[in-house]
């Protein structure tokens, strides 16, 4: 492949005001994970933006998320493209050891989609009536295929996500439990890192599974099952990945961090001109990025998701949002609804210790800084409820009035932050409740 | 001290490296057993081998199928230990001592292998005694209620008190050398057979 890549800004400005203070390390060597919502920091990199802010950014590809926290904590990597989930998780030594960590902005919202073995859809429309992409919850009719199979003293259905305490397994575990499966019951919850997730689909050993852009379409060009629902339709513009660093180099690196993040917003921004988004997946099919061919990861970036071999693009053009909306705010709202989440599933020992670490994790203030000299508006808070707008709607702020995304549950759930009280509950495995 | 020698499951890409590997721990006195084909299913094979310490790469992709296993599965401790190639002493001292992982340079020689085992080791030691501690707080549970079934089904029979019956069971524990709640456990099992009583 020859793509050539053309700098944003073609002649660098005659320096002004540095946009990005005095960068206390330039060589930063940032890991990634193979998926198409990389895309931020390897736009930023190939248009020339972190060279822009004055530091030489080094990407690696890692193989597994573990990886990608451990090199972080150990310094093997400066930052890192993070599980959003990641840095709360690793602050709090859950699911791994213990290392504070700093979550300095969001690169994006949605990205994810589940994806169901043909022989599996084939039964669910069975049972249930045909399947649409975004129906109100094809989860209803999987749930009546998994009764069936209990009835009948077949096994349980095995399904995939990507790390145990990820954004993937918590939608995942939502959208079942709304149709009143229980993950922990009445399905067999597995890992299995995403480029082997369509191998394990072949081979049988996963029913479906939930996973990041291009692992989904690249089961569909095969045939090998459908994708049922997109991360978006379980939680609108719902928080996927952040810029992770541990805090010990964070705090180390101050204007290094506002550097980067000044970088990656303007990445963020170019890759929301839809114009520039068949470009992108010719970047990301590179072999240092996602490396596969870029017909597979041009149906989601570009919004015309393909569910089902040969079917008609079906329109989805929020499956990847890279910063409009304030689509790179790190809400620590969003924070705690994880924390809410893991507590749901019983995976935190001392829940309030987790709702207490979220502001110390999700720093937006780190994030403002590099806004404010980018002259974007902010927003007044870093909370906001979630799951109250079906449509766009407006948050005024300080800074001028703000369009955001809808922001709805697929089961018309509202979260409300400041309500959140995990003071007087147990932790672990003591509080699980299917509805909620 | 007597040792039963651990099981070490080397999960490594390479399976030379990993054959290497196992080699090294066969000769420094453990079990090792390899793995290195993404085509079988990690999962099954963890199950099935009932590792007590499992070997695997810092980048390898089967890290966080191995993590879910290891959060899933808490009763059966099995530290993970990793290792890789180019990382300087003080990575390795930070990921030792952020305590549950022990790194291994490579180039493998037994002198080398040996520390992170025994890093290895002391977890799966403490993870044991943990478990132990638990697994005793659950017996102790389960034989007061056994000597409370037996006294009441002696009570019962006998047309005795509380005290007597107690006695009689400890007693009968003392002639057989036994723990009451032994005795109260066989007494409560012969009921069960003999009259159809459930514990």
């Amino acid at each position: 492949m020859n793509h050539v890549v053309e700098p944003i800004h073609p002649s660098t400005p005659a320096p002004g005001p540095p946009l990005a203070g005095n960068p206390e390390k330039r060589n930063v060597t940032l890991g990634l994970v193979p998926l198409n919502d990389c895309a931020p920091i390897a736009v930023a990199l190939e248009k020339g933006l972190f060279a822009e802010v004055g530091v030489d950014v080094t990407t690696t590809r890692e193989q597994s998320w573990a990886g990608i926290r451990d090199k972080v904590a150990f310094g093997l990597l400066d930052g890192a493209q993070m599980l959003a989930t990641m840095p709360i998780c690793a602050t709090l030594g859950v699911g791994g050891f213990q290392c504070d960590m700093t979550a300095a902005m969001s690169l994006g919202l949605n990205g994810n989609a589940i994806t169901l073995a043909e022989w599996l859809c084939e039964e669910i429309e069975e049972a249930h009536g045909p399947l649409r992409l975004d129906a109100s919850n094809p989860a209803d009719g999987l749930a009546e295929v998994i009764r069936g199979r209990a009835r009948a003293g077949k096994p349980r259905l095995r399904l995939g996500s990507v790390f145990p305490v990820s954004t993937h397994e918590l939608e995942l575990r939502y959208w079942l439990a709304a149709a009143g499966i229980d993950p922990d019951a009445d399905v067999e919850l597995v890992v299995v890192p995403p480029p082997r997730m369509v191998e394990a689909l072949r081979a049988g050993e996963l029913s479906g599974y939930c996973v990041g852009e291009p692992w989904n379409s690249l089961a569909i060009a095969e045939g090998l099952g459908r994708i049922v629902v997109s991360k978006h339709a379980i939680w609108n513009h719902s928080p996927e990945k952040v810029l992770g660093f541990s805090t010990t180099w964070a705090q180390r690196h101050p204007d290094t961090v506002t550097a980067l993040i000044t970088a990656v917003i303007q990445a963020g921004q170019w890759l929301d001109e839809p114009a520039n988004r068949l470009e992108a997946a010719e970047i990301l099919s590179l072999p240092q990025y996602v490396g596969v061919s870029a017909e597979h990861i041009t149906p989601a970036l570009t919004g015309q998701l393909v569910t089902r071999r040969g079917a008609a693009p079906q329109p989805c053009p929020a499956f990847h949002v890279f910063h409009r909306g304030l689509a790179n705010f790190p809400w620590v709202s969003h924070g705690l609804w994880f924390v809410e989440q893991m507590h749901r599933w019983g995976w935190l020992d001392t829940p309030y210790e987790a709702q207490l670490a979220v502001s110390r994790v999700f720093r937006d203030d780190l994030y403002r800084q590099a806004a404010e000299r980018l002259g974007l508006g902010l927003p007044d808070t870093a909370e906001k409820s979630e799951g109250t707008h079906a449509a766009p709607w407006t948050l005024a702020a300080a800074t001028g009035d703000l369009t955001m995304g809808a922001d709805r549950f697929l089961d018309g759930a509202a979260f409300e932050p400041a309500a959140l009280d995990l003071r007087h509950v147990s932790g672990r495995h003591t509080t699980k409740e299917l509805t909620g | 001290m007597s040792f039963v020698a651990l099981r070490i499951l080397v999960i490594d890409e390479d399976p030379r490296r990993g054959a290497t590997l196992a080699e090294v721990l066969r000769v420094t006195g453990y079990e090792a057993i390899e793995w290195s084909d993404p085509k079988n299913d990690l999962a099954k094979v963890v199950t099935d081998a009932k590792p007590d310490v499992v070997l695997i790469n810092l980048t390898s992709p089967d890290r966080d199928t191995l993590e879910q296993l290891a959060l899933m599965n808490e009763k059966s401790p099995r530290p993970v230990v990793m290792f890789a190639q180019d990382d300087d002493e003080q990575t390795i001292a930070s990921a030792v001592r952020a305590g549950v992982s022990a790194y291994l340079v490579d180039g493998l020689s037994g002198n080398r292998v040996k520390p992170v085992i025994d890093v290895a080791i002391a977890h799966f030691r403490q993870h044991q005694a943990i478990r132990e501690e638990l697994e005793k707080t659950r017996t102790s549970l389960d034989e007061r209620k056994h000597v409370d079934l037996a006294k009441s089904l002696l009570m019962r029979q006998r047309g005795i008190g509380e005290p007597e019956a107690y006695a009689l069971l400890r007693k009968l524990a003392m002639d057989r050398k036994q723990r009451i709640g032994q005795v109260a456990q066989q007494l409560a099992a012969a009921a069960e057979i003999l009259e159809g009583v459930k514990p």
